[in-house]
């Protein structure tokens, strides 16, 4: 009887075992997702939207002098990105057939949820990058020019609303006169930089050289 | 005393320029995986790769960069070998098309060079003109400083390297996409 009890026993244990530790881990995959327990790790395509600005500043501000040759902001700013995170591990991408809802300003947009704005991202998104400029300033003086910016950057879960990544940050960008002996720059170097396209890219690289690297495979 | 340095050192410089130019350029061979991409499964329809977009021959002080040509080979031909599709055809008709745009190639500057490729691949049905899946994929590799004497062939290596695991991946990402 004690034989029978010391084989049969463990026999028991296992099978009784292993279907409840099954579903105790399925329960805690459910949970974990159910609970918004989304990583950067998870991220894999970013859809970056168009560059959010106060709603005071006007399209005429947000103008440089020879935009033509840098482009316009959000192109600007998507190609500084592109790069950037390509070696993080990350693929960026922009909305297809899919435009903004009117309003698109900081304004409107930073008092609502995250539940809120991933609503309003193009339901092809995995991921969404919100990109903000809060506020943005340059100033063209005789011997000197510059410009600087205050940002913040969201990364959301588009299907949940749940927000994967977030951070604020200021970028600046000076010129001076004297930069005349800089055979890079110099007074008419000073007269063709994009000043606050330099100060918003100065202030996005600086957040998102925080974005955490994903992991190699 | 001149005399005899000169050809030395003349020597050793064109030595040098050698070993550079001949790691300068990036050959189609390179870009396709070593051994087929083994796919999980098939996928029973045919398939036209459409021209690759976005690529460029690499330019002077510039990230090396590959070629649309180029890409479209390597892609051609992994497809093929991986055998995913029982068709694959680069004209005529197919079932379905499969565009490709190197989005960006780029790197951070070091003797021991990382590079990262990112490709936006998506299929169309050209019956009804419609996208039926779509995928950017990024893949990087890193070369060690001692893995090549000269610095263009560890260039080359990270540019290749990573484009084989990006071709890899496409295989590994359509053999387990929703697709009929």
């Amino acid at each position: 009887m004690t034989a029978l009890i010391r084989i049969c026993l463990p026999r028991l244990l296992l099978l009784t075992l292993t279907p409840a530790l099954w579903l105790a881990g399925t329960c805690h995959a459910i949970a974990a997702s159910e609970s918004g327990d989304i990583t950067l790790d998870d991220v894999d395509t970013i859809t970056i939207l168009p560059i959010v600005f106060p709603a005071d500043q006007t399209s005429a501000d947000r103008k440089e002098n020879f935009e033509s040759l840098f482009g316009e902001l959000d192109e600007y700013i998507y190609k500084a990105l592109l790069r950037k995170l390509a070696m993080k591990g990350y693929v960026l991408d922009k909305p297809h057939g899919w435009s903004p809802p009117e309003n698109w300003s900081v304004e409107t947009l930073k008092p609502k949820t995250p539940q809120e704005l991933a609503a309003l991202a193009p339901a092809s998104a995995s991921y969404v990058a919100l990109l903000f400029v809060e506020h943005v300033e340059s100033s063209y003086e005789v011997v000197h020019s510059s410009g600087n910016a205050r940002v913040s950057a969201m990364i959301l879960h588009r299907d949940s609303g749940t927000v994967v990544w977030q951070r604020g940050g200021e970028g600046d960008f000076t010129e001076h006169v004297l930069q005349i002996f800089n055979p890079l720059s110099g007074p008419v170097g000073m007269l063709f930089t994009p000043n606050k396209h330099a100060a918003i890219e100065d202030a996005f690289g600086k957040l998102f050289a925080e974005l955490p690297e994903k992991s190699w495979r | 005393m001149t005399y005899r340095i000169f050809p030395q050192t003349t020597l050793l410089l064109l030595l040098l320029v050698a070993l550079v130019i001949s790691g300068c350029g990036i050959k189609t061979e390179g870009l396709v995986p070593d051994h087929p991409v083994a796919a999980t499964r098939k996928i029973d329809r045919s398939v036209k790769v459409m021209a690759t977009e976005g690529g460029h021959g690499s330019k002077f002080g510039r990230e090396a960069y590959i070629t649309n040509e180029q890409y479209h080979d390597a892609l051609y031909r992994t497809l093929t070998d991986a055998q995913l599709f029982p068709r694959v055809v680069e004209s005529g008709d197919a079932d379905w098309e499969l565009h490709s745009e190197i989005i960006t190639i780029t790197t951070e500057a070091g003797v021991s060079p990382t590079y990262a490729i990112v490709v936006q691949y998506w299929l169309v049905d050209p019956h009804t003109g419609k996208e039926i899946w779509r995928k950017g994929i990024n893949s990087r590799h890193h070369v060690e400083w001692n893995e090549a004497f000269a610095g263009g062939t560890r260039i080359i290596m990270a540019v290749e390297g990573a484009t084989k695991k990006n071709l890899t991946r496409l295989v590994q990402e359509l053999s387990t996409a929703d697709l009929q």
